[in-house]
């Protein structure tokens, strides 16, 4: 252990936080190293002073004289079943709002984020916005927001986020990055800009359309002819558009009807029909797995998706087996250390050993892409008893420490 | 914390503002150099949580919200009063102040020199105890982001005091 790595862990050897083999080489290194220990000592220093922090007196019970002064403190919910107080209440509203967004109440959307709504925020990598026609401003929503989404909200990704939202039919849909779509209905969706994935649910069907881009922005966005997808129960599709060209895929076992303009378009079981400006339509088969490269980050933001791990094996069957499979390992290449994270997950469950193959090439890809935020996943891997495994994550390890020091010695000679 | 009903006030149990009171702290106070500004906003976040409650999809969601609610409502703080001063409320009573005068506010003024990101997670370990898991968790980012950071707020604050001794004795 060199005098850099030492000092890196000093910090957790005072919490008593670290592992058992970091502690024996720091104690080792301490015990013949009067730098470091000069060091250490300085830390415990800067430690006896961080001691003294402490929360103000009786700030808490201030805080809760507030709290129970406030005059809406006697809010409480009727019903302690967490989950079904929001959809309660969006159900018996769902069929109100529909009758309301029929009506003539002009282009702006509806309230933003109300407790009674169309869909809600399942899971995000990050934060959206949300268009708020009181301000006439875009409002954030955070990845931890519970939000739910009236009829009419038109709603957008940041770049590089994903998200997922549930209709109050139980339809899925997910919205890749700067993505922008206004949700008019449980059942019925425009598609403003970017990439969108969704899934009908059983006994529900969908309408999906384009939509002009917010006229209150200054926008140079092609105009695109009007279309309108219909999804039956259990459809998978997904809609891209992207510099005025319109892709709709059909990804499943069920095909869904196109319309463009006024004539008819099926779109049949894992097809691509792909739309241009001047509709100019171009049939060809789907690329099922790479349909969904772009929403691994977001299947891993809840770690016990199943749906991951499926996704993963079908990509990394491919990859390094044929040309497809190539374009394919560029797409998760270009995910980075947020696509790393589920490569790492899938390598650690219990299902990859059963594919050894799948588990190497995830090993991989995500040693060379993953940065600091994988290295516990690294670290654990580093003594996995397939010895190839083992090796890329040392090699990850090595990288990624030694770019650390590199950016902290460019942060100092910059000072 | 599942089975609770979501009482805010003082109850005979401990409420849930004693529960989640340090943490919700330590981060309006990486934000929010002031003392007093930093109280309010806390008692804003746990206000807020009152009308917002009864909305949560399960209980295990309610550090998350708090998490974004104390975010948002330091914005408006910050917007609002443009509190970007340091406002020391005990230094004047010390000429020179030693480790042992030290008050919370110039060792919070020392951690704001420290960029924000590294400010909480010490915060975070020194008013709560909090383990590092537990700080990951709350935060949202891995363990070993946790360990970078502390490690980093550490090594910043050891190098700005040897620095401020060294000019202390020219």
């Amino acid at each position: 252990m060199n005098c850099d790595r030492c000092q890196e862990l000093l910090s957790a050897w005072l919490d008593e936080e670290l592992a058992d083999d970091e502690l024996q080489l720091v104690e080792s290194h301490l015990g013949s190293c009067a730098t470091c220990q000069r060091v250490l000592d300085e830390l415990r220093d800067v430690e006896m002073r961080l001691r003294k922090l402490t929360l103000p007196v009786d700030a808490i019970t201030r805080a809760e004289q507030a709290v129970a002064s406030h005059p809406t403190n006697d809010v409480t919910p009727q019903n302690n079943s967490w989950r079904s107080i929001p959809w309660l209440v969006a159900a018996l509203a769902a069929s109100i709002l529909f009758l309301l967004a029929t009506l003539d109440l002009g282009d702006q959307p509806a309230p933003v984020v109300q407790e009674i709504g169309v869909a809600r925020l399942v899971r995000s990598t990050g934060e959206l916005e949300a268009f708020d026609p009181v301000t006439e401003q875009w409002r954030l929503i955070s990845a931890h927001d519970l939000a739910t989404f009236s009829a009419g909200t038109r709603l957008r990704t940041l770049p590089g986020v994903v998200c997922e939202l549930e209709t109050s039919d139980r339809t899925t849909l997910r919205l890749d990055a700067s993505a922008e779509v206004v949700l008019l209905a449980p059942s019925h969706v425009q598609v403003v800009e970017g990439q969108i994935w969704g899934c009908v649910a059983q006994d529900q069907s969908l309408k999906v359309d384009t939509a002009q881009a917010n006229s209150s922005e200054t926008t140079n966005k092609t105009e695109r002819p009007l279309m309108t997808l219909s999804c039956s129960s259990g459809a998978e599709w997904q809609w891209a558009n992207k510099k005025g060209e319109s892709v709709i895929q059909s990804l499943a076992d069920a095909s869904c009807q196109l319309t463009i303009e006024t004539f008819q378009c099926p779109v049949n079981a894992k097809e691509q029909v792909s739309v241009s400006p001047d509709l100019d339509v171009q049939r060809e088969s789907a690329n099922v797995q790479s349909a969904k490269i772009w929403q691994i980050p977001l299947l891993a933001v809840d770690q016990t998706d199943s749906e991951l791990e499926g996704v993963l094996e079908s990509l990394l069957i491919q990859i390094g087996s044929t040309k497809a499979g190539f374009f394919q390992e560029q797409q998760v290449r270009r995910l980075g250390p947020a696509g790393a994270i589920p490569l790492l997950a899938y390598v650690q469950s219990a299902r990859s050993l059963s594919n050894r193959a799948a588990r190497g090439q995830a090993m991989r890809i995500a040693s060379e892409t993953a940065d600091e935020t994988g290295l516990n996943r690294l670290r654990q891997l580093s003594s996995d008893e397939d010895q190839a495994i083992a090796k890329y994550a040392k090699e990850a390890i090595e990288r990624i420490n030694r770019e650390q020091v590199n950016r902290e010695q460019r942060e100092i000679s910059e000072r | 914390m599942v089975d609770r009903e979501p009482s805010f006030g003082p109850t005979e149990h401990p409420s849930l503002v004693r529960e989640w009171y340090g943490r919700v702290y330590a981060l309006c106070r990486s934000k929010l150099r002031c003392a007093s500004d930093a109280e309010d906003a806390v008692q804003e976040t746990f206000l807020r949580a009152i009308r917002g409650v009864h909305t949560l999809r399960t209980p295990d969601a309610m550090g998350g919200w708090l998490r974004s609610t104390a975010s948002h409502v330091c914005v408006d703080v910050l917007r609002r009063k443009h509190c970007d001063v340091y406002e020391p409320r005990e230094m004047m009573e010390v000429a020179e102040p030693t480790h042992d005068h030290e008050t919370e506010d110039e060792l919070v003024a020392l951690i704001h020199q420290l960029p924000e990101l590294l400010r909480e997670p010490i915060l975070l370990h020194y008013y709560e105890d909090m383990t590092y898991d537990q700080i990951a968790q709350w935060i949202g980012v891995a363990r070993s982001t946790v360990n970078e950071r502390l490690s980093k707020a550490r090594h910043q604050l050891r190098r700005q005091l040897i620095s401020q001794e060294c000019h202390d004795e020219l």
